[in-house]
């Protein structure tokens, strides 16, 4: 009898290898295979569209100033306090978020004006070929992020609060430094929203949302690269656009309209996101301006905005007078890993780019498109 | 996982083995089946086969755990050097603002110390009550005696959540911040006599490296399109030269690095197995 048990049991040790020689081998294939190929659930999609903008129409028609932080007929507030983006980078998920927050209250009937969650744009939205950073708190994209809220809507700020104030790892403490890095544990705060088990009717571009979702757009628009008429119509028209700067020497700004001179007067190098709100003409100086929202804390600059001079190229002895080069495109918007078509990532270093305006404002201008409430 | 492991397998073999050689001792039958090794590969004619079948797994496993656990340790590493850091905002006391237009009502404004008593006011702040009083002392401080001057020392006595971590760290911040006063005292000055359309002042991101401004977050030193790009006229575009921001919406890509990442955790994995053999 004993003997009996104990060639069973090795015989069933022997088929309990067999399976798991066989699970194995299925794994390391499924494995092998995702390694070479896209994921098998992904899913392609890119709400990419354009919209009728006057290039060709005279500035003439435009108001003298637009101002989206406050509605100049019922005085409602059409955006909200400034907020800190803290030690992450996450430029990015700010402007898209304000962006939404500011477009969500134009375009609703009682210009509901919501808080909503850059947490879920920081956690949330994947950044495969590092566009402008690695994602998260290393950098994307306000494309990026638009095209994630068209398909999964985002959330109000109190379901997925702000927690990356001092970094993806959010661990606190530190003044910097090189050496400070190697002390943080890396805790990555992950993407907690569920899915709706089902999907919405109303909208056809949606495959599943969010649960708690409260807004959701159809995509974005990309106006034309440094095209002064096209931003000016745009930001008139439509409402508050996103606009990718370069925010080198903006560190100590405190007040006026922002005209670096001298040797900072190019600068060129794109490596900021912010919102422009809206355009105008300083009273005492006589000086235009865009007005423009950081995500760097109501304490920064004029309570958390910046002005940054207005040039009409028309005005300029050459069109590109005010134009320069960014020769380190990777930190801002160009991507540096990409697919070759046939499913395999490869390298690439973007090149050089003209950037034009100050801070390079009119470089690379994105617009929500189809802003809508959820519910 | 440890049972897997290929010593692990060698002893229970032996263990099987001893097992039956003591039942051999109960059953007379199994008396000659049982007596050493040879038998027992005898009745089970391919055990050499499952043997290696069972090593191998014990390997492949043994090595993936360790692989996982090296992933794991892996990703932490990556991330270390990528944060950026800044310090949270700091107050703006109302005296500051009072005694900035005490002064430039005075009409002080080429004066030096109207300019760097004025560029106080910019020191932002987040109302937090603790650190009011050490702006305000700094001012009353440096209301008494201008000419003592403003340091760095007394910067960070305002921020006292500052972590300063060596000596070398502490140089360095103080370099930079000591650039950045002076530059913001010059360009006061030429905002004062009207040759600049803006002001500048002090806040929390004074002594800060160019990498930690809050920005977009891009690690340059991780990066390898970094380098900067030979202007090439010919090739120069504007919006062109960005790539279509095609992308996925499959949660799991998110927690997932690239194709060209995971061919190269891959292949580390195949090293890893190859050392733990």
């Amino acid at each position: 009898m004993h003997t009996t048990f104990s060639i069973h049991y090795l015989i069933d040790y022997r088929y309990a290898c067999v399976c798991l020689l066989a699970c194995l081998f299925i794994f390391s294939a499924v494995e092998w295979h995702c390694s070479n190929q896209k994921h098998p659930f992904t899913k392609k999609l890119d709400y990419w569209t354009t919209i009728d903008v006057q290039l060709e129409a005279t500035l003439d028609n435009l108001p003298k100033m637009v101002d989206w932080r406050v509605d100049a007929t019922t005085g409602k507030p059409l955006a909200t306090p400034v907020k800190v983006q803290g030690r992450c980078g996450s430029c990015w998920a700010f402007a898209t978020a304000a962006a939404m927050e500011s477009h969500v209250a134009i375009a609703s009937p009682n210009q509901t004006l919501l808080e909503l969650s850059e947490q879920e744009l920081v956690s949330c939205v994947p950044n495969p070929n590092h566009c402008g950073g690695a994602g998260g708190c290393h950098g994307s994209t306000a494309e990026l992020a638009l095209n994630f809220i068209a398909h999964r809507g985002i959330v109000d700020e109190w379901h997925f609060g702000y927690q990356s104030f001092n970094g993806d790892d959010n661990s606190g403490g530190g003044g910097g430094g090189p050496d400070d890095h190697r002390r943080r544990q890396h805790h990555r705060i992950k993407c907690s929203l569920k899915l709706k088990p089902f999907e919405t009717e109303n909208d056809q571009h949606v495959s599943k949302y969010y649960q708690d979702v409260v807004a959701a757009a159809h995509g974005y628009v990309k106006l034309p690269a440094n095209n002064y008429t096209a931003l000016m119509h745009t930001v008139a028209t439509f409402g508050p656009v996103i606009v990718n700067v370069a925010a080198q020497g903006w560190r100590s700004y405190e007040s006026g309209v922002y005209a670096p001179t001298g040797h900072s007067s190019k600068q060129t190098d794109i490596d900021h996101v912010v919102l422009l709100m809206g355009y105008g003409t300083d009273d005492v100086t006589g000086e235009d301006y865009w007005l423009v929202r950081n995500s760097w804390g109501t304490q920064w600059g004029e309570e958390g905005y910046i002005r940054l001079k207005r040039t009409d190229p028309i005005s300029l002895p050459r069109p590109d007078a005010d134009c320069g080069m960014d020769v380190t495109p990777a930190n801002g918007i160009a991507c540096t890993e990409g697919d070759d078509g046939n499913g395999h990532q490869h390298h690439i270093t973007p090149p050089a780019v003209k950037v034009c305006g100050t801070s390079g404002i009119l470089f690379d201008p994105v617009l929500p498109y189809g802003v809508h409430l959820v519910k | 996982m440890l049972w897997t492991h290929p010593f692990f397998v060698h002893w229970l073999v032996n263990n099987c083995r001893c097992e039956h050689l003591a039942l051999k001792n109960q059953n007379p039958k199994l008396r000659t089946t049982f007596t050493t090794t040879h038998n027992l590969r005898q009745y089970f004619p391919r055990m050499s086969v499952h043997l290696a079948m069972i090593k191998l797994i014990g390997l492949l496993l043994t090595a993936s755990t360790g692989c996982w656990l090296w992933k794991s340790n892996a990703n932490d590493d990556n991330h270390l050097s990528d944060v950026n850091i800044s310090s949270p905002p700091l107050p703006r006391p109302d005296a500051e603002k009072q005694y900035l237009s005490l002064l430039l009502r005075s009409g002080n404004h080429h004066d030096q110390s109207s300019a760097v008593a004025s560029s106080f006011a910019a020191v932002s702040t987040n109302h937090n009550d603790r650190l009011l009083p050490l702006w305000e002392d700094l001012l009353e401080t440096y209301q008494q005696d201008p000419s003592r001057g403003f340091t760095y020392d007394d910067y960070l006595r305002a921020i006292p959540d500052k972590l300063i971590l060596s000596e070398r760290d502490y140089q360095m911040r103080k370099a930079i911040w000591e650039e950045n006063w002076d530059t913001i005292q010059q360009h006061n000055l030429a905002a004062a006599a009207n040759e600049s359309l803006y002001r500048m002042g002090l806040n929390e991101f004074m002594d800060l490296y160019e990498h930690e401004l809050p920005q977009r977050g891009y690690d340059k030193a991780q990066s390898k399109a970094w380098n900067l790009n030979p202007i090439d006229t010919s090739t120069v575009t504007t919006s062109d030269a960005v790539k279509p921001q095609k992308e996925t919406t499959d949660d799991n890509m998110l927690h997932s690095s690239s194709n060209l990442d995971k061919r190269r955790e891959v292949s580390s994995c195949i090293l890893l197995s190859v050392f733990t053999i």
